[in-house]
């Protein structure tokens, strides 16, 4: 028996959308704590490592833990069905996922849901150097800016700044962020580094949780 | 502008009324000097003295308003002026079989001389139709119909309002076809109608795609598929429509490689690097089949003086990709993409498994010209015919790559995503730890 409740669709949009840029299948870990998901993408290129914390919801039933696969593509036409306006439950019913939408009118979809995935994906060991945290509107901005040159963008991250850059056939692109930059809430370099990484994903991934996230770390 | 005496024999003027063609060429200046004798543009044989002696040969039965001969069966519907287009039959002036003419999928192994003589030997009538026009009453539609239906050539009459003219344009994106004009009548004899096609013709509650598909697993080829969508004879009666030719055939590849590759999704990977090769009319064709899940690109490299190089000094190499998830804009590259997908997601689906696909197209100067897509989709279903080489690892794997193809393989990584992908970046699974 599972059932959560949120005050607004807003952020079951955004993450259901985030999902969707990586998988087409995804399988939800419901237990008592909360909701769970992690999945990588095909290539083994991009991760998402989510934890919803029960305290995150309204409403938040889970007596025992339960794993729920559902097609992304049909969740996201869904869920995006919602208003701004409405509350939004969820509950597991007969093997399908009853998805309620309350504001002047009760709205219900029954979702078939799929068979879940028994093995889990392993998070990768990294050592990682850095704690860049940015606002999320801000990232995608500059990443949209790189995006206008290049594929790729390299990020650098020194002792107090931190610099974006990217080269293509028509030229290259450098945005240098200082330590003061009001967009740049914290910048935690244990020793200077250098990534590179996929455009395409990035934004994929930060575009549809713009709408929902003030913050960003790297 | 320059006449056909400039660019073709005295012998073969003679026997030809010189005044119904004219030549347009976007590189005179190379082909004022050259006159098809110098080979200037580096091509084995003449382009333009090839689509000339073609006209030649049809030329003289059709000095009249009128042809009468058995069409494959054919259909050309235009794209300019959409959405009133010029649709019409096209007939030869032969009368007999002439079903080879119009089903590339048989034309490999066939003389490119002889595969022109097709192309140029359907004389195109054409009448300006709105396309949405097929849902209402028009007997002219009704017989195109019929013809497009036809499972054997059909004996045809066409009266055009002036004697048919072609122009031949050496700029390489009109499609080789014969001379053309306004059709003042058309009439048709019995035909023998295909009847899978015939009953999705006559189901107006059936989507097109669904029809489409239903064609496509019953057997029937590709490029007949194609010709009955491009008329409107599938889908729902209210959003039937023309669609012009050149849409339909992509439309038609993207529709079944799309459902093929939504099938071969539930495969297993493969377990080892395949490796194909497979050469013909001065093109490479090379396939590298990794052990991953379904992604594919397809990339074409232009030789310095093939149709779509004539300028520059170096190989030009392009592509576009698409990740597991699909694409969702149209390729630059065109609708070669998805002829090449639909071999691919064909041989895939064969073994059944899934595997990452980069299909790769060296275009060498000795190709004269660029005959369409079915030239990719057939000569890609052959790659798959070869016997592959077969690699452990990626290093192997991009070791046989570089040895298949004569473009250096870093020209070919600076452009590929997937080679891109490969050599540059970094895999998660790479980081995961032993017991997490």
């Amino acid at each position: 028996m599972f059932i959560a409740r949120s005050e607004t669709p807003e952020e079951w949009k955004a993450i259901a959308v985030a999902i969707s840029t990586i998988v087409e299948e995804a399988t939800f870990e419901v237990t008592p704590q909360g909701l769970n998901f992690r999945g990588m993408d095909p290539s083994h290129i991009a991760l998402i490592d989510l934890n919803w914390p029960n305290t995150a919801f309204e409403k938040f039933e889970c007596t025992q833990p339960v794993k729920i696969g559902a097609k992304m593509d049909d969740f996201v036409r869904l869920i995006k069905r919602a208003s701004p306006s409405d509350k939004v439950e969820f509950e597991t019913k007969d093997g399908s996922l009853l998805i309620k939408f309350f504001d002047s009118y009760k709205k219900e979809y029954l979702l078939h849901l799929i068979e879940p995935y028994t093995t889990s994906t392993p998070l990768p060991k990294l050592a990682l150097n850095s704690k860049v945290m940015i606002k999320t509107k801000s990232l995608e901005k500059l990443l949209d800016d790189i995006q206008v040159v290049a594929e790729t963008v390299t990020v650098s991250a020194k002792k107090d700044q931190l610099i974006l850059e990217g080269q293509g056939d028509t030229g290259n692109a450098k945005i240098t962020l200082d330590k003061t930059n009001e967009d740049l809430i914290s910048i935690d370099v244990k020793e200077e580094c250098v990534a590179t990484y996929s455009l395409s994903h990035l934004l994929d991934i930060i575009s549809s949780l713009t709408s929902v996230s003030e913050n960003r770390s790297y | 502008m320059s006449t056909l005496h400039d660019i073709v024999s005295e012998e073969i003027i003679n026997e030809f009324n010189a005044s119904s063609i004219s030549i347009k060429s976007k590189f005179s200046s190379i082909c004022i000097y050259c006159r098809g004798g110098r080979k200037l543009c580096g091509k084995a044989v003449c382009p333009i003295t090839l689509k000339a002696i073609s006209m030649v040969k049809v030329s003289k039965p059709i000095s009249s308003n009128y042809v009468s001969g058995s069409s494959p069966p054919s259909v050309f519907v235009g794209r300019y002026g959409y959405p009133k287009v010029a649709v019409g039959p096209m007939v030869p002036p032969i009368l007999g079989d002439t079903v080879i003419m119009d089903l590339p999928e048989k034309w490999i192994g066939t003389p490119l001389e002889q595969i022109i003589d097709y192309r140029y030997s359907l004389l195109r009538g054409k009448v300006d139709i709105k396309v949405t026009e097929v849902r209402t009453v028009n007997r002219f539609l009704d017989t195109l119909h019929e013809l497009a239906m036809s499972s054997r050539p059909a004996d045809s009459e066409v009266e055009f309002t002036k004697r048919p003219i072609g122009t031949i344009y050496l700029d390489d994106h009109s499609q080789p076809f014969g001379p053309s004009a306004p059709i003042k009548s058309f009439r048709l004899q019995s035909t023998h109608s295909d009847r899978s096609i015939e009953k999705l013709y006559y189901d107006t509650d059936l989507l097109a795609q669904e029809a489409v598909l239903e064609l496509y697993r019953s057997g029937v080829e590709v490029s007949r598929i194609q010709r009955a969508f491009s008329v409107g004879m599938f889908g729902l009666k209210k959003n039937r429509r023309l669609v012009p030719t050149r849409w339909s055939i992509t439309a038609v590849d993207s529709i079944i490689s799309s459902e093929i590759i939504k099938r071969i999704k539930d495969y297993d990977t493969i377990d080892k690097f395949l490796l194909y090769r497979h050469t013909y009319m001065n093109n490479i064709f090379v396939a590298l089949l990794l052990p991953e899940k379904w992604s594919y690109e397809w990339m074409e490299a232009w030789f310095p003086g093939t149709f779509w190089n004539q300028n520059l000094s170096e190989v030009d190499v392009g592509g576009d990709y698409e990740s597991y998830g699909g694409r969702k804009t149209y390729p630059s590259i065109g609708g070669c993409y998805f002829s090449a997908r639909l071999a691919t997601a064909e041989a895939l689906n064969k073994i059944r498994r899934q595997a990452t696909a980069l299909v790769l197209r060296e275009i060498h100067p000795e190709f004269p010209l660029p005959l369409g897509v079915w030239f990719v989709r057939e000569n890609i279903r052959r790659l798959f015919q070869q016997r592959p080489s077969t690699f452990e690892d990626l290093e192997q794997a991009f070791r046989g790559l570089s040895e298949a193809l004569t473009v250096p393989l870093r020209k070919w990584i600076q452009k590929s995503e997937i080679l891109k992908n490969h050599v540059f970046q970094r895999r998660l699974s790479n980081y995961f730890g032993s017991g997490d």
